[in-house]
């Protein structure tokens, strides 16, 4: 029997624990990863002990796993037979301590009164890096069961706590500018490059043609270590040929949506921030001018985003808005209204919507930071957008729309595979993590009028 | 007049010494006219070859010529070079040594549209002129504006559309395309199409009417061969076919065609093919046609292939050039050459065939992929009294190459610069 592990026995019964792993996230809790079996009859409960005395019950939750191993062990040492279906767990305990991990104790009680206790030691394998850890929490949420809610309170916090606990090593930063950079521009275009390249060359392509192209400052974010050496291979030529300067900002890593935004974010210069995919282009010149001329021209306004139209030309997004979605517990889900239908549908002239998505939007800088900017929180590309919108709208600034001002997002490129489950498990996160900061705020929000008027 | 004379650089998607399709030798020719005029010219093709020279992609065909290969791989689906290296930098000292004041491309395939991006930020002011020889630029199927699943003829290309004809590529792929091609075209002030057809094709897809316009091919000018004599009981029953034995060139409508003919009649006709290349047909299409060899039609035979400059002698024997191709066309050569001879065409009624042979003054119409009424048309101009004399005469031969030339020399004079793009936008129509 591994060091960590409690034994209990009360005449024929026999409860034992044994932890795999345990992991203390600062300040947050612990996650705990072992086994619990019992041959049966009655109660147990499970505490946690900090050194100053503050108790905390827990119980294991409804992550589970098959542990035949366990089971084995249990009949091989004649404390009876047990189901190994459910006998693995991982589970979470919240504890908000100052004084760190060090004299906390797990303790198990029986209803007899007889209780055993072992110190609760942090013994994770430090190398197994935090996103590897993240990635199988939340694939641990999918499939969606029906309890995805009661799994949600058990491990969102724990998922959330783990990637704010992310090592994230000071950054060295590579700024290699191709053409004269703009003294002076009106607005700083932001752009992450990940999964294809060639999508680089053919927005400077289209922009070539934009008088807007030259009054603005195009910032790349590289954020795919794989494209580094194809895209400097690439970069002083598609400027010689296109002629629009742009800078390439590169981490040496995989930051993910946010963070690489932010690092981009760093280098700009201009009044507005254009935040764009790579995999967005316009459909007609003038696109930056007409949004930013939508932005100025309305003082409630802390975002506009134009319609963005998939390859068919139907439209992709005009603006979100968020549904109640109660398969997943009643999270707060992001919703795209009018997707795939023609852009005659749309009003002619501008109109507020919920949220923006952050695929195409223009800001003002000092907005941005005012409201605290994409949040880094969330996981991988996912909410942080909308997530955005309601930052705004907390500090009392609106989202428009202008349908006048169409580019194409060919969203979710062939390039991708399918999509694998953690990242599906990441998405219900992402969306527990907005509902659990800003339900009442969302609730609020879609209580206003405004929204009636459009149907 | 007042004007210099000016200096051409010619923008050839193939050399025809290695690939001699119709738009390489439209554009060679336009070079060795303008050659023979004095009018300094240079002639750049493209060539799939690998580069011969370390560090450059260009070559230079026969010694102080006025000839130069750019070698290198262009992406066929994007048209467009992947390695902008040689765009930015060889090209670009290309254009400043021979300091061209017209920039003529005859195509952009295998050149790559960088091309003519970059031949826009030589100049500000030298006309770019670019001769559309297909529908390239919005058919990803060989230009031939044809859906793959059926061979069904297309008239409007679009990201779902093309989609559909190859699955295996993503919409956004033929969105891409599409903005990309569009994005070239902007910079191009003058556009010209070998056909009207052609022409009204890219004013529906959206280029402004002004920017295109009509020069047909100019042709050597031959001495026109003979109509055979005929003997007494004789008809003008010789029918034959030239090109390549191709499925879009509609051999099998011919064939079929030919023997609905009712028996008694076609021992008095013949039908001769003249052409090649099966080889490189696919294997299903090979089989149809050894099968339709091996049923030995009484009174037809089959040629391999032949050259252009056969074509005066092989045409000796022929009353009526018959062109069934199931697709669009173009301005096809085969009926500048057949009209050359004072031959008239028996052809399918649509696209560049429909304009080039007007149906009951140079020749005879029959409906696409018909071969009943194919049929019909073969016998009505086989022994109708009069009909092929009354045609023939209404056969109008192609301009000669130097009238071509003049054409063209009037428009490079005439050609209004664009100058700076952006407004007008040749944006996509759906979202305009």
């Amino acid at each position: 029997m591994p060091s960590q592990s409690i034994v209990l026995r009360t005449g024929t019964r026999t409860v034992a624990s044994c932890l795999d792993s345990v992991r203390w996230l600062d300040g947050v809790g612990f996650l705990i990863t072992g086994w619990l079996a019992d041959s049966g009859g009655g109660d147990l409960e499970l505490s946690i002990t900090t050194p100053s005395g503050e108790r905390t019950p827990f119980e294991i939750g409804p992550v589970r796993y098959s542990r035949p191993d366990a089971a084995e062990y249990f009949a091989a040492m004649d404390w009876g037979e047990v189901d190994p279906t459910d006998l693995g767990f991982r589970c979470f305990v919240g504890v908000e301590s100052l004084s760190g991990s060090r004299g906390t104790r797990l303790e198990i009680a029986l209803e007899s009164g007889q209780s055993e206790s072992i110190p609760l030691e942090p013994d994770f394998d430090e190398t197994i890096p935090i996103e590897e850890e993240v990635r199988s929490l939340a694939q641990s949420l999918v499939p969606v069961r029906w309890d995805v809610a009661e799994r949600l309170s058990q491990l969102g916090p724990a998922i959330e706590g783990l990637w704010a606990h992310r090592r994230r090593p000071e950054l060295e930063i590579e700024v290699r500018q191709y053409g004269t950079r703009h003294p002076r521009p009106q607005v700083s275009a932001v752009i992450p490059v990940y999964g294809r390249y060639d999508y680089m060359r053919h927005q400077l392509a289209l922009m070539a043609n934009d008088p807007d192209a030259v009054q603005t400052e195009w910032i790349y974010v590289l954020d795919d270590p794989r494209l580094a050496d194809a895209i400097f291979e690439r970069c002083q030529h598609w400027y010689a040929v296109f002629g629009v300067p742009f800078s390439v900002v590169y981490s040496g890593r995989n930051l993910g949506y946010a963070a690489a935004n932010n690092l981009g974010i760093g280098q700009a210069r201009g009044r507005y921030l254009l935040l764009l995919n790579s995999d967005v282009f316009p459909a007609h010149p003038g696109w930056i001018s007409g949004l930013q001329r939508a932005l100025s021209s309305r003082p409630q306004a802390g975002a506009v985003a134009p319609v963005l139209l998939y390859a068919d030309s139907s439209i992709q997004h005009a603006g979100m808005s968020f549904v109640n979605h109660e398969p997943w517990g009643r999270l707060w889900i992001n919703h795209h209204p009018m997707k795939g239908l023609p852009v005659s549908v749309l009003p002619e002239k501008g109109f507020r919507v919920q949220a923006l998505t952050g695929a195409c939007i223009l800001v003002d800088r000092l907005d941005y930071h005012r409201c605290g900017g994409l949040d880094e929180g969330y996981i991988v590309g996912d909410y942080e957008d909308s997530d955005l919108s309601l930052r705004l709208h907390r500090h009392g600034l609106q989202c428009f729309v202008e349908p006048s001002i169409r580019l194409f997002h060919l969203e979710r490129g062939s390039h991708e595979a399918e999509t694998p489950l953690w990242r599906q498990g990441v998405t219900l996160f992402n969306c527990w993590r907005q509902t659990q900061s800003w339900g009442r705020v969302i609730e609020d929000l879609i209580a206003e009028p405004e929204w009636r008027a459009h149907g | 007049m007042g004007n210099p004379e000016p200096r051409v650089l010619i923008l050839s998607h193939g050399h025809p010494e290695e690939h001699p399709g119709g738009g390489e030798i439209a554009a060679y020719q336009e070079h060795c006219e303008l050659r023979d005029r004095g009018i300094d010219s240079l002639f750049l093709a493209s060539s799939l070859r690998p580069a011969p020279h370390l560090d450059s992609p260009f070559s230079t065909v026969g010694a102080g010529g006025q000839e130069v290969l750019f070698h290198g791989r262009c992406d066929d689906f994007m048209m467009t070079r992947d390695d902008l290296r040689y765009v930015a930098q060889d090209f670009g000292q290309l254009l400043e040594a021979f300091g061209p004041t017209v920039i003529h491309f005859h195509h952009f395939t295998n050149l790559g549209l960088d091309l003519v991006r970059a031949a826009r930020n030589y100049s500000r002011s030298v006309p770019i002129v670019l001769t559309l020889h297909e529908h390239l630029a919005m058919c990803h199927n060989r230009g031939h504006m044809a859906r793959t699943f059926d061979g069904s003829l297309c008239s409007r290309s679009s990201a779902p559309r093309c989609h559909r004809c190859f699955p295996e590529i993503p919409q956004g792929q033929f969105l891409l395309r599409e903005l990309w091609v569009r994005s070239a075209f902007e910079l191009v002030d003058q556009f010209i199409t070998p056909s009207e057809f052609l022409r009204q094709r890219f004013i529906d897809w959206g280029l402004p009417a002004e920017r295109v316009c009509t020069i047909e091919n100019g042709q050597p000018s031959v001495r026109s061969a003979p109509l055979r004599p005929l003997s007494e009981g004789q008809v003008r029953g010789s029918f034959a076919f030239f090109g390549q034995v191709a499925p879009h060139k509609g051999i099998q409508v011919l064939l079929e065609g030919f023997r609905l003919v009712e028996p008694h009649l076609r021992e008095k006709m013949q039908l001769v093919i003249f052409g090649g290349n099966l080889r490189f047909q696919d294997d299903s299409f090979q089989e149809a046609v050894y099968r339709f060899q091996q049923e030995r039609y009484p009174n037809v035979r089959w040629t391999g292939r032949y050259e252009v400059e056969d074509i005066p002698r092989l045409i000796e024997e022929v009353d009526w050039v018959v062109v069934p191709s199931i697709w669009w066309e173009n301005s096809p050569l085969v009926i500048q050459e057949a009209f050359a001879h004072g031959r008239p065409v028996i052809c399918t009624g649509i696209g560049g065939m429909a304009e080039k042979v007007v149906d009951g003054v140079s020749g005879l119409h029959f409906r696409l992929k018909d071969p009943q009424d194919l049929a019909r048309v073969l016998v009505r101009a086989a022994f109708e009294p009069g009909l092929h004399e009354t045609l023939s005469t209404g056969t109008r031969p192609a301009p000669t190459i130097a009238e071509t030339c003049d054409a063209l020399l009037d428009l490079f004079e005439g050609v209004k610069v664009r100058g700076r793009v952006g407004a007008s936008g040749l944006a996509i129509q759906s979202v305009q």
